[in-house]
Order: structure tokens, then sequence, then C-alpha cells
């Protein structure tokens, strides 16, 4: 070939490169972690929430000592120490499950250990230390139903090691402790995704950890076998809700109270609105069809979830058993 | 022939290494000329006028369950559009950049807000758009690039909203790509809305401004909730084959429930041939024209 002839075409291929790259260039790559890495979100200067380990986790940071909501699975939680690791050298002196489901509480074990009691005992003596807590681990505190949930009867292998059982239950609605100068109240929800739901509200940041009351990537599952029901999933809504406040009255300057939801992205009100009226406009659907008397069958053919389902129904079986557990609630026997 | 080539390559060379010198400046209020779907932009468009919209079928049903009553629920009144209502709504734009001190350069181009809309923030530092796990909020986040004279701005992050202001739904997961032309005075923007969850083929817009020297607001008032007839708690919607407009349009203009119901045929001229012979001109209007015929509805 002709040298100029191959500088000419060498020439024109460059131009023609360059020439489209303001055409095909994509504005802006996505900042988003690979499959299998975690993605470490800055919720508030103090604050973060840690999603890919399985259940969203909540993560806050101060003075005492980290205080975690919810744990991951068993399998993420070295990944998970090692994500907090980097925002802080300080001790995990907590940790709160808000249920009791294997990517919540799965990593209960591993990041306690890696923590501190908050017992430190200044004269040294670390017997008495061990003895009063989870020898020397950070706590794990969670509603008393969590703890029933995670063990077994006498004589019966529990679903977990026992280093994952919470060390601190609680009986009551509410549960209030103050670390890192700020207020953090557990709020137990009775019988939403299951009879073993809690949220985690802390005061002074403004954030709610929310559980799987909601999950942002699919219809919430509702576990009637373990005493979940539609109207617990709607009140427990209604009560997130309640907690957080939007960004008004100068709604485009700011955000609102953040909820960190069991999976899916970082929410403020809105979406939990979006979320409760979604599970609210389904549940009348269900409940108009069986006044109309439709079997089950009837109306999983007739689709009652069908404006949803693009949004929340796009994991295998998530559409189908969200309208069995919205008919079993509504025709239950009382 | 070579020499030419050579010649024709080093001028496009040169138009691509100095894209900033085609660059144009959009600061400045612009107002609105809202010939174009002034009903749509004014008052309103009419309940289940979808005609024009590439639903989806949930889209269809999420559209069809809506009642006008969700906008009085007090933990939706104060909340604001998405950047879409650009082309949904009647406002005017107040555009300015934010420049480095030092260098001068542009970081950003910013739309003023309104009422109903949040300020936006287009980004043309080159910073990457949030992870998925990020917070959407009020104005999404956005950024921009030069084509020429061309500003393209892509947006993603945003909430819920609506495409039409008659319930015609957008999710979270939409995203909205503005391409900004100015010719003189005028400026035109072509709004692109794609949305895995509701459309099946992407919506376009166009709307017209023209510059003016009448200063537009670039933000809305506060936001106060209060009581508009729907308790807290309460969640208006119509059940299937319960919403009472759904043929509201055949009613007033005769439009068959296929055409005003949407999809993506409805927005291709084609379809017109498909329903000719299902339309019949409704009379001409004398009074009240645009709202439903008296004892219809």
């Amino acid at each position: 070939m002709h040298p100029s002839k191959t500088m000419s075409r060498i020439i024109c291929w460059t131009v023609a490169v360059f020439a489209l790259l303001p055409f095909s260039a994509v504005l802006s790559q996505a900042a988003e972690p690979d499959n299998g890495e975690l993605d470490v979100v800055r919720v508030r200067p103090n604050f973060y929430m840690i999603a890919g380990a399985g259940g969203n986790i909540g993560v806050q940071i101060g003075s005492d000592g980290v205080v975690l909501v919810d744990a991951g699975t068993e399998n993420a939680s070295g990944r998970v120490l090692a994500a907090i690791r980097k925002l802080t050298e300080l001790p995990i002196r907590y940790v709160i499950d808000t249920n009791a489901e294997a990517d919540f509480v799965g990593g209960n074990a591993k990041l306690a250990k890696a923590g501190k009691t908050i017992f430190t005992n200044g004269l040294g003596n670390a017997a008495l230390a061990d003895a009063m807590t989870n020898g020397g681990a950070a706590a794990i505190l969670s509603h008393d139903s969590v703890l029933r949930r995670m063990s077994a009867p006498t004589g019966k292998k529990s679903p977990f090691p026992d280093d994952a059982l919470p060390t601190e239950a609680f009986y009551s609605k509410r549960y209030a402790l103050r670390m890192n100068d700020e207020g953090i109240e557990v709020l137990y929800q009775p019988a939403a995704h299951s009879d073993a739901d809690s949220f985690v509200f802390f005061r002074g940041s403004d954030v709610v950890v929310a559980g799987d009351v909601m999950d942002k990537t699919r219809f919430p599952v509702i576990d009637i076998a373990n005493g979940g029901s539609i109207q617990g999933e709607i009140d427990a809504l209604n009560k997130l809700i309640e907690l957080a406040i939007p960004p008004t009255p100068f709604i485009y300057k700011g955000v609102g109270t953040y909820v960190i939801p069991g999976h899916g992205r970082l929410c403020e009100q809105m979406e939990v609105v979006d979320y409760r009226d979604m599970v609210v406009i389904v549940r009348d659907v269900i409940a108009d069809m069986i006044k109309q008397g439709m079997t089950l069958d009837q109306i999983k053919a007739a689709s009652p979830a069908k404006p949803y389902e693009t949004q929340y129904g796009t994991q295998e079986g998530a559409t189908s058993a969200f309208v069995e557990a919205i008919y079993k609630s509504l025709t239950v026997k009382k | 022939m070579t020499r030419n080539k050579m010649s024709l390559s080093l001028a496009m060379l040169l138009c691509v290494a100095f894209p900033a010198l085609a660059e144009i400046d959009l600061s400045g209020s612009w107002t609105a000329k809202n010939h174009e779907d002034n009903m749509e932009r004014g008052a309103g468009p009419n309940p289940d006028d979808w005609a024009g919209l590439p639903f989806n079928e949930a889209g269809r049903e999420k559209a069809l369950s809506f009642s006008q009553s969700t906008i009085s629920m007090p933990e939706r009144i104060c909340w604001f559009q998405t950047q879409w209502h650009i082309a949904a709504g009647p406002f005017s734009l107040k555009i300015w950049s934010e420049n480095d001190p030092l260098t001068g350069k542009i970081n950003a181009w910013v739309l003023g807000g309104w009422e109903t809309r949040a300020p936006m923030t287009i980004w043309m530092d080159g910073r990457p758009h949030p992870s998925k796990n990020a917070p959407h909020d009020q104005t999404g986040f956005t950024t921009g690039s030069w084509n020429g004279d061309v500003l393209t701005a892509y947006t993603t992050h945003i909430k819920t909203g609506y495409m039409r202001r008659n319930g015609a739904p957008s999710s979270d997961q939409a995203t909205i790509t503005i391409t900004f032309m100015r010719h003189g005075d005028m400026l035109t923007l072509a709004l692109v809305m794609e949305d895995p969850v509701y459309l099946t083929e992407p919506y376009i817009l166009t709307r017209s401004y023209m510059s003016t020297p009448t200063p537009v607001a670039v933000a809305g008032p506060p936001c106060i909730v209060g009581y508009e007839g729907v308790e807290e708690g309460r969640v208006p919607h119509y059940l299937p084959a319960k919403n009472p407009f759904i043929d509201e349009m055949d009613k007033i203009y005769h439009i068959p429930r296929e055409a005003s119901l949407g999809g993506a045929e409805t927005m291709y001229p084609d379809f017109r041939d498909k329903i000719k012979d299902k339309f019949v001109i409704p009379p001409k209007c004398t009074r009240n024209c645009g709202a439903p015929v008296p004892g219809q509805n």
C-alpha cells in the first residue's frame, strides 16, 4: 500500500473515532459497586448504610463507638467488618436486630465478637466483664420475639448458633437507649412482616432503620405462619410514615427523615407513603374480590397487583406470595 | 484526492478538539410558549386521557386506579413534581450558570424551580451519578454535556411522579434526557422519559421558550400542609373496572377507549387509520367547550 494512502486512512479513522466520541459518550457512569461488593452510602455525617450484605445495615458512629442495626448474612460479615473498619477504628458496641431473618442476623456473631462490650472494667476485672456480657463482645439487642425465633425449645436444635443469639432482649413495645449523644428508640411492630419486627429510630441523626417491614425491591413478605398480617403490615407502615418527617415547608431545599429499608435504596417518607399506598390498594382490590366470592386461584388469575408487578413483582414468586398472604390474612377465621 | 481527504480530516479534527467554542450561553429568563399542548399545560388534561402515552399494562392499570383525591392526601400535598414538570407544567424558566471562581469554567447550569418543581442542577464537571442505593430527591441527579451548541442533560434518581397531571404515573426508576437547543431568542427543549416500570417505549415532548427581560422566579414558595378533605392514612383510589371516567374522552370527543387508554401504538400516525371508522366527529362545540357534556357525567 502506498505510504501516503496508509497515512491518510489512519488519519481518517482517527478523525472518525474522535468525531464520534461526543455522540457516543455516556454522560456519566454510575458509581455503583460490582456484583458482590458492598455499597457504603453516607446517610448523615455520622451515619452510613451498607447495602449488598443481605439486608441493609445501619451504621451509627460516635465517641461511644459503633452501633449497628442488623448484621447482614453470615457469609458477608467479613466484608461488612472490613467496610466498617474503613469508616472507623472505634469498637462496635451494639448490634440491634430488626427481625430474625438470616439475611439480617446471620452476621450477629462475627460482628459482635469483633466489638467490645460497654461494660469495660476500668479496675481490670476481666472475669466480671466476661460474666456480665457476651464474653466481652458487643451486645446483641432485640425484641424478645427475635430471640424466640432464633432459638429453639430445650432439646431441639436452634436454627442459629448460640453466639448469634441476642444477648439483650426486651419485652416492651419500646426500648430506648442513648449512644453517641443521641436518643435511640427500638420500636416493636407486633404483626407486620412477622411477629418479630422492630424499627430503630435515631432521633438526632433523624434516621429510621425499618427492617423487612419495607422491602424496596419487592412486595413485602408477610409471614402469616409466624405472626405476620396484612393489617399489621399496614399499621407498621403507617407508624413509619408518622416517624418520618418530609422536608416541608422548604421542600426543595433539603431532605427529610431518612428511612433505611430492609432491602433496596435509601428512602424518605415519600417512598414509604408510595409503598404503604401500594399495600393498601392491593389489599382493597383483593378484599373486593373476596367479597365477590372469588377463590384464591381466581384472584391470582385476575392479577390484583398488576399495577405494581413491574416494580415489586420481578422476583420469582413475589407477587403470588404477596397475594396469597393478603388472601389468607383477610380470610382467617377469628 | 489524498490532500482533500486530509484537509477534511483536519477540519473535522479541529471541530472535535475545540467543542467549547461551539457552546452557547443559556442564562437568562425564558418565557414559556404554551401553545403546544395548551390544555395539558394549562387547565390540565381530561381525566383518563392517556392517548399518546406508551404505557405498558402496569402503567395503564396504575393510571386507572388513580383518584384525583390522591393529591389531597396530607402526606402528598407538598410533594413536588419531578423535572418532567418542565414538560407537563406551564411555567417559564430561569437559567443560570455556576462558575468556578478561579477559572471561570462552568461547573453547572441551574434551572430555577417553580411552585411545584424544585430547581434542577445540571452538573458539567464530569462527576458520576450516585450509586443505585443512594436516595432519590426532589431534583433528581443530572449531568450534562455539549454536543456542539446543543446541551444534553441526563437525569436519574428522581422520585415517583406523574407524566401527565391526570394520574399517568412515572416511577422512581425513570430517567429524563433533556436537550437544550437555542436559536437566537428562542429556546427549544426536547424531553425524553424512559421508564422500565410503566413504559414500553420512550415518551418524547418538546417545549419552546422565548427570551424575556422580565425576571422569572428562581424558586417557588414554601408549602404548608392543610386539610383538603382526605384524612391522614386514607388512600383514595379506584378499584379495577370502577373508574368512572374511563369513557370521558368518548363522551366529550368521541375518541374511543382504545385510543384514550394509551399504549405505544397510539403515539404514531398509523393509529389514526386503525380507528378512523370508529371515530365520528362530534358536533361543533358552542358552549362549555372541553368540559363533559351536561348530563353525561
